[in-house]
């Protein structure tokens, strides 16, 4: 925390791909979608590999998507598409030394087609970090809580688990276990 | 007494004006030209305009922030969501900025007839103040021709008198019973999104109102404003359209996320499935539902005082911040609409009315209210 970004933007440290202008399609054709989806795959690529060959020390680049819920607006729903291109981005964590960060709600995919994207996120992660509100109700000394779900490998058994509670700042986040605090 | 009165406001008014340059950053408060009252500069840089609701504005911080998209949920009982669009639009007018009206009515210029027109300062002055000596009935006198005459002078004479009587004011309060003149309405753009059978007209012409808005010039921001009714209901025909419908709200956050335009978009709930519903509800910066109060509900009556003024309750789901990531955590998230003085709308939080202590049976009736099936209105 305490990071200026747009100095690092500047510094072609960061590079940042907007989600919220991205549009794949004029008309509903299956093609348009997989066009946007490789393009977009492609400036990540074009991205990582600038990153990449400026500093040579081994450096591992960080993919943040925020949030998954734009991608699949953007290709009008077809969850097909946007598993594929997580697939996509998936191979990169091996192949060009990458993290994944993946942001969704859970909660917009109640209906069972989006079931299924959930279920598949779970699978494929590594760790899973659920943040919510708090379940006894909102606090204004606790802003939430979380659970941090380590695996054995994807899809494999819970190695660890950690709840804590946290509370937002100006400057970064508090953790603490529950009841910790005071 | 008169002029102890006038100093009184004299002093009030030079205090808000203080604090306002105060607010803003020390180099544009040394400037001259006076400050842009639509506009006001909040902590963290943050722009807001008003609401006008003077209470919401209380409530959000400073009022809504500049380029973030309001969603109000609709109840399906009541219009209660219409107030809060009226007073909105209203204060555009007020402040002179550009508004844009997307509407599923037939007419919408028939709709922009209701919109309240403000409160007038001569008359706060005479509510405020129970003295009312001779002075200021002659200025109120000298005001109210001046009212007369505008029917016969041109536009700008009003304007003057406008900017006189009304402008000051970051926010004003409105009142419902009078309707704002035909004259300053001219200036709302409205467009009917019944008959448009697909989203792209009504998304080219925000974009189109967002490109003719004037560029802010140095300290004095401009502002525009946004107001869709009922985006999703069912007379625009948008059955089967969910994704372009949120494809359209998205693009309309980020098409307004770069500019000096907050958009207010008010949405029936019950015709989105729940998970489309939570969609919208995360595209909104911030969040508010309207919901209508039962009359007969005597167990509510009984644990709430002033239950027979309210209209409605209005709910606090998420608040806009900017340059921050501390998340506002509101003292209490759900207020009563009421009617001051059956005309100016407030919102207040919710008082628990006091438990007669001698009976037993009262205790274990308010007892049983705030269980699970009243439990979610009443946050205290």
């Amino acid at each position: 925390m305490g990071c200026n970004l747009s100095v690092q933007r500047n510094k072609n440290k960061l590079h940042f791909i907007d989600l919220l202008n991205l549009e794949f399609l004029d008309e509903k054709g299956e093609n348009d979608r997989e066009i946007g989806f490789m393009d977009l795959y492609n400036r990540i690529l074009r991205s990582i590999e600038a990153i990449r060959s400026k500093d040579n020390n081994g450096g591992w680049t960080t993919i943040i998507i925020d949030d998954l819920s734009h991608l699949e607006i953007a290709a009008h729903g077809s969850v097909k598409h946007v598993l594929d291109f997580l697939q996509y981005c998936r191979s990169l964590t091996s192949e060009m030394d990458c993290f994944l960060v993946i942001l969704n709600h859970e909660d917009i995919h109640s209906s069972d087609e989006a079931l299924q994207m959930l279920s598949h996120l779970d699978y494929i992660s590594d760790i899973l970090i659920k943040a919510e509100t708090l379940s006894t109700g909102i606090a204004a000394d606790v802003h939430g809580q979380m659970t941090v779900i380590i695996k054995d490998a994807p899809g494999g058994l819970i190695k660890k688990l950690h709840s804590f509670q946290f509370k937002v700042k100006e400057n970064g986040v508090e953790f603490f276990y529950p009841g910790s605090r005071f | 007494m008169a002029t102890a009165a006038d100093g009184r406001l004299l002093g009030a008014r030079s205090a808000n004006t203080s604090s306002f340059s105060r607010a803003r950053s020390s180099p544009s408060a040394v400037l001259p030209s006076p400050p842009n009252p639509g506009v006001k500069v909040g902590p963290n840089g943050a722009t807001f305009v008003s609401s006008g609701i003077p209470d919401l504005d209380r409530i959000l911080g400073g009022g809504f922030l500049l380029g973030s998209l309001v969603m109000v949920m609709e109840d399906a009982d009541a219009p209660h969501h219409l107030l809060l669009l009226r007073n909105f639009m209203s204060q555009g007018v007020v402040h002179r900025q550009p508004v844009l009206f997307a509407s599923p009515l037939k007419d919408p210029r028939a709709f922009l007839g209701t919109l309240p027109s403000p409160v007038s300062l001569s008359k706060e002055h005479r509510q405020r103040d129970t003295l009312v000596d001779h002075n200021q009935q002659d200025q109120e006198k000298g005001l109210r021709i001046a009212w007369q005459y505008k029917k016969y002078f041109g536009d700008q004479q009003s304007s003057q008198i406008h900017n006189r009587d009304v402008k000051q004011e970051f926010s004003n309060d409105f009142d419902l019973r009078k309707a704002l003149e035909r004259q300053h309405v001219q200036y709302i753009e409205s467009m009917s999104i019944q008959d448009i059978p697909r989203l792209t007209i009504l998304r080219d012409r925000c974009s189109n109102f967002l490109s003719g808005l004037p560029r802010s010039d140095g300290g004095n921001l401009s502002a525009g404003r946004i107001a869709i009714q009922s985006l999703c209901a069912p007379q625009c025909g948008y059955a089967e359209m969910d994704w372009d419908l949120v494809a359209f709200i998205r693009f309309l956050r980020s098409i307004i996320r770069s500019s000096n335009v907050v958009a207010v978009v008010t949405f029936p709930t019950s015709f989105l499935s729940p998970a489309f519903l939570k969609r919208w509800q995360h595209l909104a910066d911030t969040l508010l539902s309207v919901r209508a109060i039962p009359d007969e509900d005597k167990d509510m009556a009984k644990l709430l005082t002033g239950y027979q003024d309210m209209l409605g309750l209005l709910h606090v789901h998420k608040v806009a911040h900017n340059n921050s990531q501390v998340p506002t955590v509101l003292e209490a998230s759900t207020f009563s609409l009421k009617l001051q003085k059956r005309r100016s709308l407030v919102l207040e939080r919710l008082n628990q009315a006091p438990v007669e202590a001698s009976s037993g049976t009262s205790y274990s009736t308010s007892g049983t209210c705030s269980g699970p099936s009243k439990g979610s209105s009443l946050d205290f």
